[in-house]
Protein backbone atom coordinates (compact mmCIF):
# COMPACT_ATOMS: atom_id res chain seq x y z
CA UNK A 1 0.00 0.00 0.00
CA UNK A 2 0.84 3.38 -1.20
CA UNK A 3 -0.94 6.79 -0.33
CA UNK A 4 0.09 10.00 -1.86
CA UNK A 5 -1.13 13.16 -1.41
CA UNK A 6 -1.25 16.12 -3.87
CA UNK A 7 -3.71 19.30 -4.26
CA UNK A 8 -6.02 20.06 -6.98
CA UNK A 9 -8.09 23.32 -7.02
CA UNK A 10 -9.69 23.53 -3.18
CA UNK A 11 -9.80 19.86 -2.44
CA UNK A 12 -6.65 17.08 -1.01
CA UNK A 13 -6.24 14.84 -3.57
CA UNK A 14 -5.19 11.34 -2.02
CA UNK A 15 -4.03 8.68 -3.81
CA UNK A 16 -3.96 5.51 -2.36
CA UNK A 17 -3.13 2.33 -4.24
CA UNK A 18 -2.14 -1.36 -3.78
CA UNK A 19 -3.64 -3.58 -1.40
CA UNK A 20 -4.90 -2.05 2.17
CA UNK A 21 -5.03 -5.11 4.53
CA UNK A 22 -5.43 -5.38 8.62
CA UNK A 23 -1.76 -5.27 8.37
CA UNK A 24 -1.45 -1.87 7.26
CA UNK A 25 -5.02 -0.65 7.62
CA UNK A 26 -3.60 1.22 10.99
CA UNK A 27 -0.75 3.58 8.50
CA UNK A 28 -3.67 4.76 6.67
CA UNK A 29 -6.01 5.56 9.16
CA UNK A 30 -3.23 7.42 11.07
CA UNK A 31 -2.82 8.98 7.60
CA UNK A 32 -6.28 9.87 7.37
CA UNK A 33 -6.91 10.88 10.60
CA UNK A 34 -4.26 13.88 10.51
CA UNK A 35 -5.77 14.51 7.08
CA UNK A 36 -9.03 14.93 8.54
CA UNK A 37 -8.31 17.13 10.93
CA UNK A 38 -6.16 19.95 8.93
CA UNK A 39 -8.50 19.45 5.55
CA UNK A 40 -12.21 20.34 4.91
CA UNK A 41 -12.27 18.99 0.90
CA UNK A 42 -10.89 15.66 0.04
CA UNK A 43 -11.27 13.43 -2.67
CA UNK A 44 -9.76 9.88 -2.83
CA UNK A 45 -8.45 8.20 -6.16
CA UNK A 46 -8.72 4.70 -5.74
CA UNK A 47 -8.01 3.81 -9.20
CA UNK A 48 -5.03 1.87 -8.23
CA UNK A 49 -6.29 0.22 -5.45
CA UNK A 50 -6.56 -3.29 -5.41
CA UNK A 51 -7.64 -4.40 -1.74
CA UNK A 52 -8.99 -2.99 0.77
CA UNK A 53 -10.18 -5.40 4.59
CA UNK A 54 -12.50 -4.09 6.69
CA UNK A 55 -10.28 -2.47 8.58
CA UNK A 56 -9.44 -0.21 5.38
CA UNK A 57 -12.78 0.77 5.10
CA UNK A 58 -12.91 1.29 8.69
CA UNK A 59 -10.35 3.92 8.29
CA UNK A 60 -12.09 5.57 5.69
CA UNK A 61 -15.20 6.06 7.89
CA UNK A 62 -13.20 7.48 10.20
CA UNK A 63 -12.44 10.00 7.81
CA UNK A 64 -15.86 10.46 6.41
CA UNK A 65 -17.39 11.25 9.80
CA UNK A 66 -14.31 13.46 10.51
CA UNK A 67 -15.18 15.91 7.29
CA UNK A 68 -19.02 15.29 7.54
CA UNK A 69 -18.74 16.91 11.36
CA UNK A 70 -17.52 19.88 9.62
CA UNK A 71 -19.58 20.27 6.91
CA UNK A 72 -16.48 19.56 4.35
CA UNK A 73 -16.70 17.10 1.16
CA UNK A 74 -15.64 13.73 1.09
CA UNK A 75 -15.65 11.77 -2.39
CA UNK A 76 -14.59 8.77 -4.03
CA UNK A 77 -13.86 8.32 -7.36
CA UNK A 78 -12.46 5.66 -10.40
CA UNK A 79 -12.85 2.31 -7.82
CA UNK A 80 -12.07 -0.81 -9.83
CA UNK A 81 -14.78 -3.14 -9.91
CA UNK A 82 -13.80 -5.22 -6.98
CA UNK A 83 -13.55 -2.19 -4.47
CA UNK A 84 -17.01 -1.09 -5.98
CA UNK A 85 -18.09 -4.54 -5.30
CA UNK A 86 -16.92 -4.35 -1.43
CA UNK A 87 -17.92 -0.69 -0.73
CA UNK A 88 -21.43 -2.01 -2.50
CA UNK A 89 -21.72 -5.34 -0.13
CA UNK A 90 -20.82 -3.57 2.84
CA UNK A 91 -23.38 -0.98 2.11
CA UNK A 92 -20.83 1.90 1.94
CA UNK A 93 -21.83 3.03 -1.53
CA UNK A 94 -24.46 4.38 0.72
CA UNK A 95 -23.06 7.19 2.22
CA UNK A 96 -19.47 7.16 0.54
CA UNK A 97 -20.34 9.58 -2.54
CA UNK A 98 -18.28 7.68 -5.55
CA UNK A 99 -17.37 9.50 -8.95
CA UNK A 100 -16.97 7.58 -11.84
CA UNK A 101 -13.63 9.68 -12.56
CA UNK A 102 -11.86 12.86 -11.32
CA UNK A 103 -13.12 15.01 -13.58
CA UNK A 104 -16.66 13.75 -12.21
CA UNK A 105 -15.65 14.38 -8.40
CA UNK A 106 -14.15 17.79 -8.96
CA UNK A 107 -17.42 19.37 -11.05
CA UNK A 108 -19.82 17.38 -8.77
CA UNK A 109 -21.33 20.32 -7.78
CA UNK A 110 -20.84 22.50 -10.70
CA UNK B 1 75.24 8.00 77.30
CA UNK B 2 73.56 10.64 75.29
CA UNK B 3 74.67 8.36 72.26
CA UNK B 4 72.70 5.45 74.16
CA UNK B 5 69.90 7.73 74.51
CA UNK B 6 69.48 9.17 71.00
CA UNK B 7 69.69 5.96 70.33
CA UNK B 8 67.28 4.39 73.08
CA UNK B 9 64.79 7.43 71.36
CA UNK B 10 65.43 6.59 67.69
CA UNK B 11 64.25 2.77 68.96
CA UNK B 12 61.17 4.07 70.48
CA UNK B 13 59.73 6.24 67.81
CA UNK B 14 60.65 3.46 65.29
CA UNK B 15 58.31 1.17 67.51
CA UNK B 16 55.97 4.01 68.20
CA UNK B 17 56.06 4.20 63.90
CA UNK B 18 55.59 0.87 63.52
CA UNK B 19 53.06 0.43 65.96
CA UNK B 20 50.78 2.86 64.01
CA UNK B 21 51.64 1.71 61.11
CA UNK B 22 50.34 -1.79 62.35
CA UNK B 23 47.40 0.14 63.76
CA UNK B 24 46.81 2.22 60.62
CA UNK B 25 47.33 -1.35 58.49
CA UNK B 26 44.87 -2.90 60.96
CA UNK B 27 42.09 -0.66 60.47
CA UNK B 28 42.52 -1.36 57.06
CA UNK B 29 42.55 -5.09 57.14
CA UNK B 30 39.37 -4.08 59.78
CA UNK B 31 37.74 -2.05 57.27
CA UNK B 32 38.56 -5.02 54.12
CA UNK B 33 36.89 -7.25 56.28
CA UNK B 34 33.73 -4.70 56.99
CA UNK B 35 33.41 -4.11 53.62
CA UNK B 36 33.76 -7.69 52.26
CA UNK B 37 31.27 -8.93 55.62
CA UNK B 38 28.71 -5.86 53.91
CA UNK B 39 29.52 -7.24 50.22
CA UNK B 40 28.91 -10.84 51.25
CA UNK B 41 25.40 -9.81 52.95
CA UNK B 42 24.69 -8.05 49.82
CA UNK B 43 25.28 -11.18 48.09
CA UNK B 44 23.68 -13.47 50.03
CA UNK B 45 20.68 -11.47 50.75
CA UNK B 46 20.47 -10.74 47.24
CA UNK B 47 20.85 -15.02 46.22
CA UNK B 48 17.75 -15.36 48.57
CA UNK B 49 15.11 -13.35 45.92
CA UNK B 50 14.99 -12.43 42.45
CA UNK B 51 12.44 -9.54 42.73
CA UNK B 52 14.16 -6.97 41.18
CA UNK B 53 11.70 -4.29 43.90
CA UNK B 54 13.34 -6.27 47.02
CA UNK B 55 17.06 -6.88 45.15
CA UNK B 56 16.70 -2.78 44.87
CA UNK B 57 15.32 -2.13 48.34
CA UNK B 58 18.06 -4.52 50.09
CA UNK B 59 20.90 -2.48 48.37
CA UNK B 60 20.05 0.73 48.91
CA UNK B 61 18.95 0.14 52.79
CA UNK B 62 22.44 -1.93 53.16
CA UNK B 63 24.10 1.51 51.61
CA UNK B 64 22.55 4.20 53.91
CA UNK B 65 23.26 1.68 56.94
CA UNK B 66 26.56 0.95 56.31
CA UNK B 67 27.87 4.22 54.47
CA UNK B 68 26.38 6.27 57.63
CA UNK B 69 23.99 7.92 55.16
CA UNK B 70 20.59 9.71 55.77
CA UNK B 71 18.86 8.43 52.10
CA UNK B 72 19.69 6.22 49.28
CA UNK B 73 18.19 5.26 46.15
CA UNK B 74 18.59 3.25 42.71
CA UNK B 75 17.89 5.08 39.50
CA UNK B 76 17.06 2.52 36.91
CA UNK B 77 18.02 3.57 33.48
CA UNK B 78 15.12 3.50 31.20
CA UNK B 79 16.88 3.37 27.47
CA UNK B 80 13.75 3.99 25.45
CA UNK B 81 13.26 7.12 27.40
CA UNK B 82 15.56 9.72 25.82
CA UNK B 83 14.03 13.11 27.69
CA UNK B 84 14.28 11.63 31.35
CA UNK B 85 16.19 8.28 30.86
CA UNK B 86 16.53 7.71 34.69
CA UNK B 87 13.63 6.52 36.66
CA UNK B 88 13.74 6.21 40.42
CA UNK B 89 13.20 2.58 41.36
CA UNK B 90 13.66 2.68 45.03
CA UNK B 91 14.18 5.30 47.70
CA UNK B 92 15.14 4.28 51.44
CA UNK B 93 15.49 6.90 54.15
CA UNK B 94 16.81 6.33 57.67
CA UNK B 95 16.11 10.20 58.63
CA UNK B 96 13.27 11.69 60.30
CA UNK B 97 12.58 13.70 57.49
CA UNK B 98 9.24 13.39 55.70
CA UNK B 99 9.75 13.81 52.18
CA UNK B 100 12.51 11.71 50.08
CA UNK B 101 13.92 12.94 47.38
CA UNK B 102 11.93 11.07 44.22
CA UNK B 103 14.39 12.63 41.04
CA UNK B 104 17.40 14.12 40.68
CA UNK B 105 18.16 16.95 39.05
CA UNK B 106 18.95 16.34 35.09
CA UNK B 107 21.76 18.40 35.81
CA UNK B 108 23.52 15.46 38.06
CA UNK B 109 22.15 12.42 35.86
CA UNK B 110 23.63 14.34 32.74
CA UNK B 111 27.23 14.28 34.74
CA UNK B 112 27.13 10.81 35.77
CA UNK B 113 25.69 9.40 32.20
CA UNK B 114 28.73 11.33 30.28
CA UNK B 115 31.42 10.76 32.98
CA UNK B 116 30.19 7.32 34.32
CA UNK B 117 32.56 7.43 37.32
CA UNK B 118 31.49 8.41 40.63
CA UNK B 119 30.93 11.27 42.33
CA UNK B 120 31.73 12.36 45.61
CA UNK B 121 29.94 15.97 46.91
CA UNK B 122 30.40 17.00 50.59
CA UNK B 123 29.64 20.72 49.80
CA UNK B 124 26.86 20.71 47.94
CA UNK B 125 25.74 24.59 47.92
CA UNK B 126 28.74 25.36 47.14
CA UNK B 127 29.68 23.20 44.06
CA UNK B 128 29.88 25.34 40.87
CA UNK B 129 28.75 21.92 38.71
CA UNK B 130 25.17 21.41 40.13
CA UNK B 131 24.19 25.34 41.36
CA UNK B 132 20.51 25.04 41.05
CA UNK B 133 20.67 22.24 43.32
CA UNK B 134 20.03 18.32 43.15
CA UNK B 135 17.38 17.46 45.59
CA UNK B 136 13.76 17.41 45.00
CA UNK B 137 11.94 19.38 48.14
CA UNK B 138 14.71 17.68 50.35
CA UNK B 139 17.72 19.35 51.27
CA UNK B 140 20.65 17.75 50.30
CA UNK B 141 23.83 18.91 51.84
CA UNK B 142 26.25 15.94 50.76
CA UNK B 143 26.19 13.07 48.24
CA UNK B 144 27.89 9.91 46.51
CA UNK B 145 27.11 8.61 43.32
CA UNK B 146 28.00 5.44 41.49
CA UNK B 147 27.48 4.46 37.99
CA UNK B 148 25.85 0.43 37.74
CA UNK B 149 27.34 -1.03 34.73
CA UNK B 150 26.36 -4.47 32.91
CA UNK B 151 28.49 -5.73 30.55
CA UNK B 152 29.89 -2.15 29.93
CA UNK B 153 26.38 -0.91 29.59
CA UNK B 154 25.32 1.84 31.66
CA UNK B 155 22.23 0.40 33.29
CA UNK B 156 21.56 2.63 36.23
CA UNK B 157 22.46 4.64 39.15
CA UNK B 158 23.22 4.33 43.42
CA UNK B 159 23.18 7.30 45.37
CA UNK B 160 23.26 7.86 49.07
CA UNK B 161 22.36 11.48 50.42
CA UNK B 162 23.79 13.37 53.46
CA UNK B 163 26.45 11.89 55.50
CA UNK B 164 24.98 11.74 59.06
CA UNK B 165 28.63 12.68 60.71
CA UNK B 166 30.45 16.45 60.06
CA UNK B 167 33.47 14.67 58.10
CA UNK B 168 31.07 14.02 54.90
CA UNK B 169 31.79 11.03 52.82
CA UNK B 170 35.13 9.86 52.31
CA UNK B 171 37.22 8.23 49.31
CA UNK B 172 36.63 4.80 51.26
CA UNK B 173 32.96 5.45 50.89
CA UNK B 174 33.10 6.27 47.44
CA UNK B 175 35.13 3.00 46.99
CA UNK B 176 32.75 0.65 48.82
CA UNK B 177 30.02 1.89 47.17
CA UNK B 178 31.30 2.10 43.58
CA UNK B 179 31.98 -1.95 44.23
CA UNK B 180 28.55 -2.60 45.35
CA UNK B 181 27.60 -0.81 42.41
CA UNK B 182 29.51 -2.51 39.81
CA UNK B 183 28.23 -5.81 41.51
CA UNK B 184 24.60 -4.57 41.47
CA UNK B 185 24.59 -3.87 37.60
CA UNK B 186 24.63 -7.54 36.79
CA UNK B 187 22.50 -8.83 39.35
CA UNK B 188 19.56 -6.12 38.47
CA UNK B 189 19.74 -7.01 35.03
CA UNK B 190 19.47 -10.45 35.52
CA UNK B 191 16.67 -9.86 37.73
CA UNK B 192 14.85 -7.55 35.04
CA UNK B 193 15.00 -9.69 32.11
CA UNK B 194 13.22 -12.48 34.75
CA UNK B 195 10.70 -10.05 35.32
CA UNK B 196 10.52 -9.63 31.78
CA UNK B 197 9.76 -13.18 31.28
CA UNK B 198 7.60 -13.65 34.02
CA UNK B 199 5.46 -10.58 32.93
CA UNK B 200 5.60 -12.41 29.02
CA UNK B 201 4.39 -15.43 30.31
CA UNK B 202 1.97 -13.84 31.99
CA UNK B 203 0.28 -12.32 28.61
CA UNK B 204 0.35 -15.80 27.15
CA UNK B 205 -1.49 -17.29 29.83
CA UNK B 206 -4.01 -14.04 29.80
CA UNK B 207 -4.25 -14.89 25.62
CA UNK B 208 -4.69 -18.09 26.41
CA UNK B 209 -7.78 -17.71 28.69
CA UNK B 210 -9.54 -14.99 26.25
CA UNK B 211 -9.14 -17.53 23.81
CA UNK B 212 -10.95 -20.35 25.94
CA UNK B 213 -13.37 -17.79 26.48
CA UNK B 214 -14.22 -16.98 23.38
CA UNK B 215 -14.44 -20.35 21.86
CA UNK B 216 -16.88 -21.03 24.65
CA UNK B 217 -18.85 -18.32 23.27
CA UNK B 218 -19.08 -20.43 20.36
CA UNK B 219 -21.89 -22.97 19.54
CA UNK B 220 -20.10 -25.97 21.25
CA UNK B 221 -22.76 -28.29 19.11
CA UNK B 222 -24.58 -27.93 16.05
CA UNK B 223 -28.58 -27.81 17.01
CA UNK B 224 -30.46 -30.74 15.28
CA UNK B 225 -33.52 -30.02 13.88
CA UNK B 226 -35.77 -32.54 12.08
CA UNK B 227 -34.87 -33.01 7.70
CA UNK B 228 -31.85 -30.56 8.19
CA UNK B 229 -28.54 -30.51 8.80
CA UNK B 230 -26.40 -28.34 10.57
CA UNK B 231 -22.83 -26.64 11.02
CA UNK B 232 -20.86 -23.84 11.88
CA UNK B 233 -16.95 -23.33 12.43
CA UNK B 234 -14.57 -20.33 13.37
CA UNK B 235 -11.06 -19.72 13.02
CA UNK B 236 -9.77 -16.69 14.11
CA UNK B 237 -6.23 -15.23 12.56
CA UNK B 238 -4.67 -14.87 15.89
CA UNK B 239 -5.51 -16.41 19.17
CA UNK B 240 -8.59 -14.54 19.23
CA UNK B 241 -10.10 -13.29 16.73
CA UNK B 242 -13.41 -10.72 15.82
CA UNK B 243 -15.54 -13.51 13.56
CA UNK B 244 -18.22 -15.23 15.25
CA UNK B 245 -21.46 -17.67 14.52
CA UNK B 246 -24.36 -18.48 16.46
CA UNK B 247 -27.24 -20.59 16.69
CA UNK B 248 -30.13 -19.78 19.02
CA UNK B 249 -32.84 -22.35 19.26
CA UNK B 250 -36.40 -20.18 19.80
CA UNK B 251 -38.80 -22.48 19.58
CA UNK B 252 -39.22 -26.24 18.95
CA UNK B 253 -39.17 -25.28 14.88
CA UNK B 254 -37.64 -22.08 14.42
CA UNK B 255 -33.88 -21.31 14.46
CA UNK B 256 -32.39 -17.88 14.79
CA UNK B 257 -29.01 -18.08 13.30
CA UNK B 258 -26.07 -15.22 12.70
CA UNK B 259 -22.80 -14.68 10.98
CA UNK B 260 -20.99 -11.40 11.89
CA UNK B 261 -17.24 -9.98 11.21
CA UNK B 262 -16.13 -7.12 13.66
CA UNK B 263 -13.34 -4.91 11.57
CA UNK B 264 -9.96 -5.07 12.75
CA UNK B 265 -8.88 -8.29 14.33
CA UNK B 266 -7.42 -9.47 17.98
CA UNK B 267 -8.03 -8.72 21.27
CA UNK B 268 -10.23 -5.15 20.32
CA UNK B 269 -11.63 -7.28 17.54
CA UNK B 270 -12.85 -9.88 20.56
CA UNK B 271 -14.17 -7.93 23.05
CA UNK B 272 -16.38 -6.26 20.20
CA UNK B 273 -17.05 -9.56 18.86
CA UNK B 274 -18.57 -10.62 22.44
CA UNK B 275 -20.36 -7.10 22.73
CA UNK B 276 -22.45 -8.18 19.87
CA UNK B 277 -22.96 -11.23 20.17
CA UNK B 278 -24.57 -10.45 24.05
CA UNK B 279 -27.09 -7.77 22.08
CA UNK B 280 -27.65 -9.86 19.30
CA UNK B 281 -28.61 -12.71 21.97
CA UNK B 282 -30.56 -10.75 24.74
CA UNK B 283 -32.58 -9.35 21.36
CA UNK B 284 -33.36 -12.31 19.74
CA UNK B 285 -34.48 -14.15 22.69
CA UNK B 286 -36.98 -11.74 23.71
CA UNK B 287 -38.19 -12.04 20.40
CA UNK B 288 -37.54 -8.89 19.06
CA UNK B 289 -37.71 -9.02 15.38
CA UNK B 290 -35.09 -9.24 12.90
CA UNK B 291 -34.78 -5.47 11.50
CA UNK B 292 -35.58 -4.26 14.86
CA UNK B 293 -33.10 -6.84 16.41
CA UNK B 294 -30.16 -5.60 13.91
CA UNK B 295 -31.45 -1.58 14.82
CA UNK B 296 -30.68 -2.01 18.16
CA UNK B 297 -27.60 -3.51 17.63
CA UNK B 298 -26.18 -0.88 15.08
CA UNK B 299 -26.61 1.79 17.64
CA UNK B 300 -25.43 0.13 20.35
CA UNK B 301 -22.59 -0.16 18.68
CA UNK B 302 -22.57 3.33 17.44
CA UNK B 303 -22.42 4.30 20.56
CA UNK B 304 -19.87 2.29 21.90
CA UNK B 305 -17.24 2.12 19.77
CA UNK B 306 -14.52 4.15 18.15
CA UNK B 307 -15.60 5.81 14.97
CA UNK B 308 -13.72 3.40 12.29
CA UNK B 309 -14.88 0.09 14.19
CA UNK B 310 -18.37 -1.46 12.69
CA UNK B 311 -19.57 -5.09 11.82
CA UNK B 312 -21.51 -7.18 9.37
CA UNK B 313 -23.52 -9.37 10.46
CA UNK B 314 -25.98 -12.06 8.68
CA UNK B 315 -28.89 -12.42 10.73
CA UNK B 316 -31.24 -15.25 9.75
CA UNK B 317 -34.38 -17.19 11.11
CA UNK B 318 -35.33 -20.21 9.73
CA UNK B 319 -38.84 -21.95 10.10
CA UNK B 320 -38.36 -25.99 9.79
CA UNK B 321 -42.03 -26.28 9.13
CA UNK B 322 -43.06 -24.22 6.48
CA UNK B 323 -39.40 -24.22 5.82
CA UNK B 324 -39.02 -20.33 4.88
CA UNK B 325 -35.69 -18.62 5.92
CA UNK B 326 -36.60 -14.64 7.08
CA UNK B 327 -33.20 -12.99 6.85
CA UNK B 328 -31.71 -9.49 7.30
CA UNK B 329 -28.05 -8.63 6.08
CA UNK B 330 -25.94 -5.83 7.54
CA UNK B 331 -23.37 -5.38 5.26
CA UNK B 332 -21.98 -8.80 5.29
CA UNK B 333 -21.11 -10.79 2.20
CA UNK B 334 -23.54 -12.23 0.65
CA UNK B 335 -24.66 -15.59 1.68
CA UNK B 336 -25.28 -18.43 -1.10
CA UNK B 337 -28.82 -20.62 -1.22
CA UNK B 338 -27.73 -23.45 -3.44
CA UNK B 339 -30.47 -25.63 -4.72
CA UNK B 340 -30.12 -28.70 -6.92
CA UNK B 341 -31.10 -27.53 -9.92
CA UNK B 342 -31.47 -23.85 -9.91
CA UNK B 343 -28.61 -20.87 -10.31
CA UNK B 344 -27.58 -20.34 -7.00
CA UNK B 345 -28.91 -17.55 -5.33
CA UNK B 346 -27.21 -14.53 -3.07
CA UNK B 347 -28.65 -13.41 0.46
CA UNK B 348 -28.24 -9.60 0.15
CA UNK B 349 -31.34 -7.78 1.35
CA UNK B 350 -30.96 -6.08 4.75
CA UNK B 351 -29.22 -3.11 5.14
CA UNK B 352 -25.52 -1.12 6.11
CA UNK B 353 -22.77 -2.75 7.85
CA UNK B 354 -22.96 -2.07 12.06
CA UNK B 355 -21.98 0.66 13.80
CA UNK B 356 -21.27 2.92 10.90
CA UNK B 357 -23.94 5.39 11.49
CA UNK B 358 -26.44 5.99 14.60
CA UNK B 359 -29.88 5.19 12.86
CA UNK B 360 -30.22 2.88 9.51
CA UNK B 361 -33.29 1.37 8.77
CA UNK B 362 -33.18 -2.50 7.90
CA UNK B 363 -35.70 -4.64 5.60
CA UNK B 364 -36.08 -8.29 5.98
CA UNK B 365 -36.61 -10.90 3.44
CA UNK B 366 -37.42 -14.32 3.12
CA UNK B 367 -36.49 -17.45 0.76
CA UNK B 368 -38.00 -20.43 0.92
CA UNK B 369 -35.73 -23.56 1.57
CA UNK B 370 -36.22 -26.71 -0.51
CA UNK B 371 -35.01 -30.27 -0.03
CA UNK B 372 -31.21 -30.17 -1.31
CA UNK B 373 -31.28 -26.39 -0.96
CA UNK B 374 -27.51 -25.88 1.01
CA UNK B 375 -27.03 -22.55 2.39
CA UNK B 376 -23.75 -21.01 2.87
CA UNK B 377 -22.38 -18.33 5.07
CA UNK B 378 -19.15 -17.34 5.00
CA UNK B 379 -16.94 -14.22 6.54
CA UNK B 380 -14.45 -12.61 3.90
CA UNK B 381 -11.61 -14.58 5.38
CA UNK B 382 -12.78 -17.29 3.38
CA UNK B 383 -13.42 -15.44 0.05
CA UNK B 384 -10.58 -13.12 0.43
CA UNK B 385 -7.65 -15.50 1.62
CA UNK B 386 -4.65 -14.77 -0.79
CA UNK B 387 -1.91 -17.40 -2.13
CA UNK B 388 1.58 -16.14 -3.45
CA UNK B 389 0.40 -13.80 -6.58
CA UNK B 390 -2.27 -11.99 -4.10
CA UNK B 391 -4.92 -13.70 -6.21
CA UNK B 392 -7.98 -14.14 -3.86
CA UNK B 393 -9.96 -17.76 -3.17
CA UNK B 394 -12.85 -15.64 -4.21
CA UNK B 395 -16.68 -16.50 -3.72
CA UNK B 396 -17.26 -18.23 -6.68
CA UNK B 397 -14.74 -21.09 -5.56
CA UNK B 398 -17.21 -21.32 -2.38
CA UNK B 399 -20.69 -21.89 -4.17
CA UNK B 400 -18.87 -24.35 -6.86
CA UNK B 401 -17.84 -26.32 -3.67
CA UNK B 402 -20.90 -26.17 -2.20
CA UNK B 403 -22.25 -27.14 -5.91
CA UNK B 404 -19.79 -30.09 -5.90
CA UNK B 405 -20.16 -31.45 -2.35
CA UNK B 406 -24.15 -31.97 -2.28
CA UNK B 407 -23.56 -34.98 -0.77
CA UNK B 408 -21.66 -33.89 1.62
CA UNK B 409 -22.90 -33.50 5.46
CA UNK B 410 -23.10 -29.37 6.77
CA UNK B 411 -19.52 -30.34 8.87
CA UNK B 412 -17.54 -32.40 5.80
CA UNK B 413 -18.55 -29.08 3.20
CA UNK B 414 -16.98 -26.54 6.06
CA UNK B 415 -14.12 -28.81 6.59
CA UNK B 416 -13.71 -29.37 2.44
CA UNK B 417 -13.84 -25.50 1.53
CA UNK B 418 -11.49 -25.03 4.53
CA UNK B 419 -9.00 -27.60 3.18
CA UNK B 420 -9.66 -25.65 -0.08
CA UNK B 421 -8.24 -22.37 1.31
CA UNK B 422 -5.77 -23.43 2.59
CA UNK B 423 -4.46 -25.32 0.04
CA UNK B 424 -5.37 -22.01 -2.46
CA UNK B 425 -3.22 -19.93 0.22
CA UNK B 426 -0.47 -22.42 0.67
CA UNK B 427 2.71 -20.63 2.58
CA UNK B 428 0.61 -17.67 3.46
CA UNK B 429 0.05 -16.86 6.97
CA UNK B 430 -3.87 -16.77 7.87
CA UNK B 431 -4.49 -12.89 7.13
CA UNK B 432 -7.96 -12.57 8.27
CA UNK B 433 -10.86 -14.69 10.82
CA UNK B 434 -12.29 -17.50 8.75
CA UNK B 435 -16.04 -18.54 9.53
CA UNK B 436 -18.47 -20.69 7.74
CA UNK B 437 -22.03 -21.61 8.56
CA UNK B 438 -23.77 -24.44 6.35
CA UNK B 439 -27.16 -25.26 6.90
CA UNK B 440 -28.83 -28.02 4.34
CA UNK B 441 -32.12 -29.17 3.64
CA UNK B 442 -32.48 -33.11 3.74
CA UNK B 443 -35.82 -33.90 2.94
Amino acid sequence: MTVREGKIDSFALVEVTGRVNSENSETLKDFLQELGKREQQVLIDCSALEYISSSGLGALLMLLKLIQNKGGILRLFSLSPRIAEVFEISGFDKFFPIFSSLEAARRADT
Amino acid sequence: MGIEKQGQNSEVQKLRDDNQQLSRENLRLQRAVEELGILNEIATAINSTLAVEKILDLITQRCVHHLGAEQGAVLLLEEQKAAKPFQTICRVGDTSHQRLPFRLDDQLTGWMLKHRAPLLINDLCTDQRFATGVGDLFPVRSLLCAPMVCKGRMTGLLVVFNKKTETGFSVDDQRLLAIIASESGQVIDNARLVEKENTLLLMQEEMRLAQEMQSNLLPKEPPRLPGYNIAGKSIPAKEVGGDYFDFLKLDGRRLAFCLGDVSGKGLPAALLMANLQAAIRGQALAGTSLTSCLERANSLLYRNTSPEKFATLFFGCLDTEGHVLHYCNAGHNHPFLIGKETEPLRLSAGGLALGCFESFPFEESQVQMKPGDQLVVFSDGISEAVNDRDEEFGEERVSDLAATNQDASAAELIEKILQDVGRHAAGRAQHDDMTLVVIKRLT
